[in-house]
């Protein structure tokens, strides 16, 4: 029946600039919101006609909802609660010796063989590998499109009071084996446990209090056409992340001891970007990458879905003819263009490819401009699948 | 011998094609779905009636039971015999009385289950929308005219069809026989409405015979998707139908449809008499389309809503000959 939005608290977590985000849509021409780079929360009272009990006693129903909105990289940092630094960087030398990751961390990994972990630890030398191992990360991440990508605040740091805090990265330590007391490796290790100690635990155990529904983006379409490492590296990383989720059901005694996430929605971004008759396809993909903590989820009796989805759909479907066969495209209007543009995104398998599928990679995904709208509030903007996922994850709480 | 084969064509990759289109698009909105939203309740005083009828029921209620305990206590008075089949058929007729209303209840909320069902698909996700169709698919397998379809649908449908193609299937292998099924029975109907009212001979005993034959119709279309409406349940279909009037307004235009198309050529052969019962079936039709279309667990999609011309046609050929 309506909806308004509260006024932001007064405590750390700066509020969504929600209005100069659509004022920004709704210019002309129109700017996309830059990418979220630091925790920021909306709050918003939504009132409606209860069809529960609420309804016998006459009245209207008021929920609360609070909105997080985070980068998604952070995400990667969950995992590494449950790992020691030992484990961590065993696990990413042996990713980056391999494929297209190898050539990338040649200068990082040089630098670290001539600075062994056992000599003495110098704030400068750990400056040094810290910055190679962060360009590293951002060669796989513009180049090669990949995605499990650790530490994710690497790469997207946000506000952090203390910059040495980063200022670390893997180091070559056998199974068992300690780093020596002065050394680099264990400089190294003192700033990974306070990184840990200091920006993760205390983001997620934010997050854990407060948050019980997720909705997991996930650019199925980018990875799809990066290429088959690049789409296996995705995959990775979706299962990693996920496998640190708690899932469960909602419970006075949940809340009180830290909430579990009981509705989650994993959503395959640029909906818009697929022509109708493949959203359908993008969407059974996105369910079959996540299936196995789906299940994990419906163990713990809370509920995954998966959806195809888009906030601002940017484009309508139409047909074209490419080497003489029909195909549904989308034409919309490029970002900076003035031309019109039709664009066919491939065949969306509905399972993960097999080792045929892949060919040459294609990284130029266009970027839209928004439809024309307007900053009023109340005049809606066109989207996809975006009520249907509200209704999923608000579905319980408006009854 | 070689035989030449047609090399397997390549898998079209994604690209970008130019236009001469210019301009930011213009997405209009689409109208949301009906949300059936209760409308707002505003606090209304208590009606008489309801507190005078509350206030009598518990009075037969109140009489019913001191008649039972009286009756009981009599029959003991007399025997002890006599006293325990006393209470074993008290017994009895409570334990019908209950039976009843479970049955009541049970038609009723079979038919929540349908409105619930046909609230919640357009707002579905459609992965979500395969368990929504496979718990409207669960309401029709107890019905023995649709069992096989339900059967049918079942074993054609993978686990790797999405939501739209469950709902395909379903409108396919389970609702289109169930359509054609509630169909025949509103041709039947009508026919007997334009019987009635070509052979009644006061109007008042035709609009009974009407509204009787209209009220069967109901509950047959409502057995027919697996509803099985006690009295509770007709009486909610019949206050579903009376609020209907989005739908009516559907149908008359469909009804208008039929009369100008025939009206000119048909209508004029016919007599007054035969003019009124062709009307009375019409009527008959499409109360009929409407209870298809509150019954049914899924909206009619465009193009399922069946014409009147089709439900009544042959009946008029009929009358001609």
């Amino acid at each position: 029946m309506g909806a308004r939005l509260l006024a932001p608290e007064a405590d750390e977590v700066p509020p969504f600039p929600l209005e100069q985000t659509v004022a920004a849509l709704a210019a002309d021409p129109p700017h996309w919101p830059a990418s979220t780079t630091d925790l920021r929360r909306v709050r918003l009272v939504l009132r409606f006609s209860s069809a529960g009990l609420l309804r016998l006693l006459g009245g209207t129903a008021e929920l609360t909802v609070e909105l997080l909105d985070y980068p998604g990289e952070w995400l990667l940092d969950l995992p590494l609660l449950q790992q020691s630094y030992g484990d961590w960087s065993r696990a990413t030398f042996a990713l980056a010796r391999r494929g297209v990751r190898a050539p990338l961390a040649r200068d990082w990994l040089d630098f670290l063989a001539r600075h062994p972990a056992d000599r003495t630890g110098d704030p400068q030398t750990a400056l040094q590998a810290y910055e190679l191992y962060r360009d590293f990360l951002a060669a796989c991440r513009d180049r090669e499109q990949l995605s499990l990508l650790q530490p994710g605040r690497f790469l997207n740091p946000g506000q952090i009071a203390d910059p040495s805090l980063l200022q670390f990265c893997p180091m070559p330590l056998a199974i068992g084996a300690r780093a020596p007391p002065g050394s680099l490796a264990a400089l190294m290790e003192a700033r990974f446990e306070a990184y840990r100690r200091v920006i993760v635990q205390p983001f997620f155990t934010q997050l854990a209090r407060n948050v019980d529904r997720q909705i997991v983006l996930v650019d199925v379409l980018r990875a799809l056409n990066a290429g088959e490492e690049a789409f296996a590296d995705h995959r990775l990383a979706l299962d990693t992340i996920l496998a640190a989720f708690r899932f469960g059901r909602r419970s006075l005694l949940r809340r009180l001891f830290g909430a579990r996430i009981d509705r989650v929605l994993f959503a395959a971004t640029k909906a818009d970007h697929v022509p109708a008759l493949q959203r359908d396809h993008l969407e059974a993909l996105m369910a079959n990458l996540v299936e196995a903590p789906s299940l994990r989820a419906k163990a713990a009796r809370a509920r995954a879905a998966a959806a195809a989805l888009a906030s601002i759909r940017c484009t309508e479907d139409g047909t074209d003819v490419i080497d003489g066969r029909k195909v549904d495209i989308v034409v919309g209007l490029p970002e900076g263009g003035e031309r019109r543009i039709r664009f066919f995104p491939g065949i969306v398998p509905v399972t993960p490819p097999p080792t045929g599928f892949w060919g040459e990679r294609f990284t130029e995904f266009p970027v839209f401009q928004p439809p024309r709208i307007t900053s009023a509030a109340g005049d809606g903007i066109p989207h996809i699948n975006l009520d249907k996922a509200l209704d999923f994850l608000l579905e319980d709480a408006l009854a | 011998m070689t035989t030449e084969t047609e090399a397997p064509r390549e898998r079209l990759r994604p690209r970008i094609l130019e236009t001469e289109e210019t301009g930011r698009l213009e997405l209009i909105l689409q109208p949301p779905p009906e949300a059936h939203l209760p409308a707002p309740r505003t606090r209304r005083s208590r009606s008489p009636l309801r507190v005078a009828a509350a206030g009598l029921g518990i009075l037969v209620l109140g009489v019913i039971g001191i008649d039972f305990v009286q009756f009981i206590d009599g029959a003991f008075a007399h025997g002890a015999g006599l006293g325990i089949a006393a209470t074993a058929a008290v017994a009895a007729s409570c334990g019908g009385a209950v039976y009843w209303l479970g049955a009541e209840l049970r038609g009723l909320w079979r038919l929540r289950s349908a409105e619930r069902l046909r609230s919640l698909i357009p707002f579905t996700l459609t992965g979500e929308l395969k368990a929504e169709i496979d718990a409207a698919a669960a309401i029709l397998a107890a019905d023995p005219l649709l069992s096989e379809a339900v059967a049918r649908y079942r074993a054609v449908r993978e686990p790797h069809h999405s939501g739209r193609d469950a709902l395909e299937l379903f409108s396919r292998f389970v609702l289109a026989p169930a359509d054609r099924l509630a169909e025949a029975a509103i041709r039947r109907a009508a026919t007997q409405a334009f019987a009635i009212n070509a052979i009644s001979p006061t109007a008042l005993l035709d609009t009974l015979l009407f509204a009787a034959r209209a009220l069967r119709l109901i509950r047959e279309i409502a057995e027919i998707y697996g509803q099985r409406p006690g009295l509770a349940g007709t009486v909610h279909l019949l206050r579903r139908l009376a609020s209907g009037a989005g739908m009516v307004g559907a149908v008359d235009l469909a009804g208008g449809i039929l009369v100008q198309q025939l009206g000119g050529a048909v209508m004029e052969r016919l007599s007054a008499s035969a003019a009124e019962s062709a009307y009375a079936a019409q009527k008959m039709a499409r109360l009929g389309i409407i209870a298809m279309a509150l019954c049914r667990p899924i909206d009619f999609r465009p193009g399922e809503v069946p014409s009147l011309r089709s439900l009544v046609s042959g009946l008029l050929k009929a009358d001609r000959q």
